[in-house]
């Protein structure tokens, strides 16, 4: 068998992980388990850039060194993992931006077979749950792009309506969006996300592997759906409080060692408390975002040089800590 | 951690199953013991299966010998421990109505409680165009929406269905979907994440010393047109196979034939791949399987009766026992 790697044009510059991982899983000369697996979307994409069509600096696009280009979490990660172990390790990133789950689960099923031998890290910076791939056209469908803010910036469509409207996801997307003021909707979502996280920790955990999961955005993304006859995303503390009756944290609550699996996942306050990356730096007024920068007002609120070294110091501390446990 | 089981109404009549692998995962005697096949597919292999009698012309119900029997991966089950001469538990999360994707969260809800002891997986292959609705417990068909099926196959029941569908949101997404089945790139997409899904079942199961067993039970892609609904045709069973070829799953298995093993009438030769289904195994030798083929009680119901469910396990016993 061999890893496959997509000819397709929106794949171009993605195929390089691919064509690393191929490599990996073809070399004979060395079988050392030494790879770093990473998944995620635009917060963990080696490739992301600013979209300058999106932000509002009033100065022009952003200059190179707030745009993107620096390294990126798992890379650090990397870095800290090599220093402590003296030992080179290879990164693939198949962080994707834009993507959701799926798209994440869709390339850990490709790489997995071929590479599992030498997989030593999974790594898995958690996007949002609504999130989702047309089912037979290369595309991320994205709720969130119909919530009414999108709306109203784009002259009553939202973003990407023409695509959508070509590929019949509009009325789609609409009625998820309206059925998520329904609590048993919410929670089938994520159940269906965290069962397949669950999954891929004990395929990791029984391969002598480490597993890390951190949801570096909220699973639902907020904003409110009214214009389109939806009512608000589920909020943090609904979701929280929906969390409480799932399998995987029923689970958890049962066996509190797989806590060790995921990055700011604490159970207390008679529940669940999931600390995001986002609010993060809300409550501890920490400079992260490529927004933060007042000298090129924008209001990108992806992580920048700083915010990226801060995932990955919150995943390191997190795997040393629980590491001996 | 402990395998679930839905509280979801529509589930009621599958947590038995459910209910077994849980029992089978925590049973501390015999936790070792490698005697558990789990089952996968849609109506063709579902134990729950019954004859839908509001879609059938026959001018009365069908009489119970027409729609109860034992389902394929039983009577595998049976083969199995006459030759084996020990018990075997068969979990069967075959779900009418259900697609490839349904079919792999069903393997990753037991996988990770029950690997130890599952000693074969069994998926009777299904239409690779179902989904489940993103939100929701529901089972989309785009197949559903073609030019005969509201008069040829559900007649009398189009506006049920086409109501549901607009409720549901997927009507427009169908019809968008079916318009595209005409794209090579659409199918070849489709194919390529379906085939992906099972390759990643088989290798887990060989690294696992578990048995893989795939056969495509039904065509991967429905047939019949969508022409009302602004489609063409379906891709043809030629068509499929000359796709196939370019796919990774293809080019893998050309270059690996130990992993036809696997993979039930799955057969190299003219040129290509060639995919022979349980429908055209019947229509080229005129095997009467299928319970439609009752001629005192008349119905259009084109699923395995129980000479069918019988044939299918042969097959799949055929082929194990020939590659064992």
């Amino acid at each position: 068998m061999s890893l496959e790697i997509s000819d397709h044009p929106s794949d171009k510059r993605y195929v390089e992980q691919f064509r690393l991982a191929r490599q990996l899983a073809n070399d004979k000369k060395d079988s050392s388990k030494n790879v770093i697996i990473a998944f995620g979307c635009s917060f963990t994409d080696p490739y992301f850039r600013v979209d300058y069509s999106w932000t509002t600096s009033k100065r022009g696009p952003l200059p190179p060194h707030l745009s993107g280009g620096w390294k990126m979490w798992p890379e650090i990660f990397k870095d800290m993992l090599e220093e402590r172990d003296k030992s080179q390790y290879h990164v693939l990133n198949f962080g994707r931006s834009g993507s959701g789950f799926g798209h994440g689960f869709e390339s850990f099923l490709k790489v997995w077979p071929y590479l599992k031998h030498r997989i030593k890290f999974v790594l898995w910076g958690g996007t949002d749950f609504n999130r989702f791939e047309h089912h037979c056209y290369r595309m991320h469908v994205n709720l969130n792009n119909r919530r009414d803010i999108a709306i109203e910036r784009t002259n009553g469509k939202g973003t990407d309506y023409e695509r959508y409207m070509e590929y019949g996801v509009i009325d789609y997307i609409d009625n998820i969006n309206r059925s998520l003021a329904d609590p048993r909707v919410v929670q089938w979502i994520m159940m269906k996300r965290l069962r397949l996280m669950t999954f891929i920790e004990d395929l990791s955990t029984s391969n002598g592997g480490e597993f890390l999961y951190y949801p570096l955005i909220e699973p639902f993304g907020g904003g409110s759906f009214y214009k389109t006859g939806g009512s608000t995303s589920p909020s943090w503390k609904i979701i929280q409080k929906y969390l409480q009756d799932l399998p995987f944290i029923l689970d958890l609550k049962n066996d509190k060692k797989r806590l060790k699996h995921y990055v700011n996942l604490s159970i207390d306050f008679s529940g669940t408390f999931w600390t995001s990356w986002s609010s993060e730096t809300l409550f501890t007024g920490k400079k992260l975002k490529i927004l933060d920068n007042k000298e090129w007002p924008n209001d990108d609120g992806h992580p920048d040089k700083y915010g990226q070294e801060d995932i990955a110091n919150q995943f390191w501390k997190h795997y040393v800590a629980h590491e001996k446990k | 951690m402990t395998i679930e089981i839905s509280k979801e109404p529509e589930d009621l009549r599958y947590v038995g199953e459910y209910r077994l692998a849980r029992q089978l995962s925590n049973d501390k005697k015999d936790k070792n013991l490698k005697n558990v096949i789990v089952a996968l597919g849609d109506s063709f292999t579902d134990p729950t299966f019954k004859v839908d009698l509001s879609w059938i012309k026959s001018e009365g119900p069908p009489p119970p010998h027409i729609c109860n029997w034992k389902m394929w991966p039983e009577v595998f089950k049976d083969l199995l421990e006459e030759r084996d001469n020990h018990e075997y538990h068969v979990v069967n999360l075959g779900r009418q109505g259900s697609g490839i994707d349904y079919a792999f969260e069903c393997f990753t809800k037991v996988w990770p409680y029950l690997k130890n002891r599952i000693k074969f997986v069994l998926w009777g292959g299904t239409d690779f165009n179902r989904f489940e609705h993103h939100s929701i417990p529901y089972l989309v068909s785009p197949d559903t929406r073609r030019d005969d099926f509201f008069d040829v196959v559900a007649p009398g029941h189009g506006e049920e269905f086409y109501r549901q569908y607009d409720d549901l949101g997927v009507t427009q997404y169908m019809d968008a979907i079916n318009r595209m089945l005409h794209h090579e790139h659409a199918v070849k997409r489709i194919m390529t994440k379906k085939l992906r899904l099972i390759t990643f079942v088989e290798d887990l199961c060989t690294s696992n010393s578990t048995e893989f067993l795939y056969y495509p039970l039904i065509e991967p892609f429905g047939g019949g047109s969508f022409y009302k609904t602004g489609g063409r045709s379906s891709p043809t069973l030629k068509t499929t196979q000359k796709y196939l070829q370019d796919i990774p799953f293809t080019l893998n298995i050309k270059n690996n034939k130990k992993r036809l093993k696997h993979y039930v009438n799955l057969y190299m030769k003219f040129s290509g791949v060639f995919w022979t289904s349980w429908s055209s195994k019947i229509v080229i030798e005129g095997q009467k399987l299928r319970i439609c083929d009752d001629k005192e009680w008349k119905n259009t119901d084109g699923h395995p009766d129980k000479h069918g469910q019988i044939d299918i396990a042969n097959q799949v016993w055929n082929h194990y026992i020939t590659h064992e």
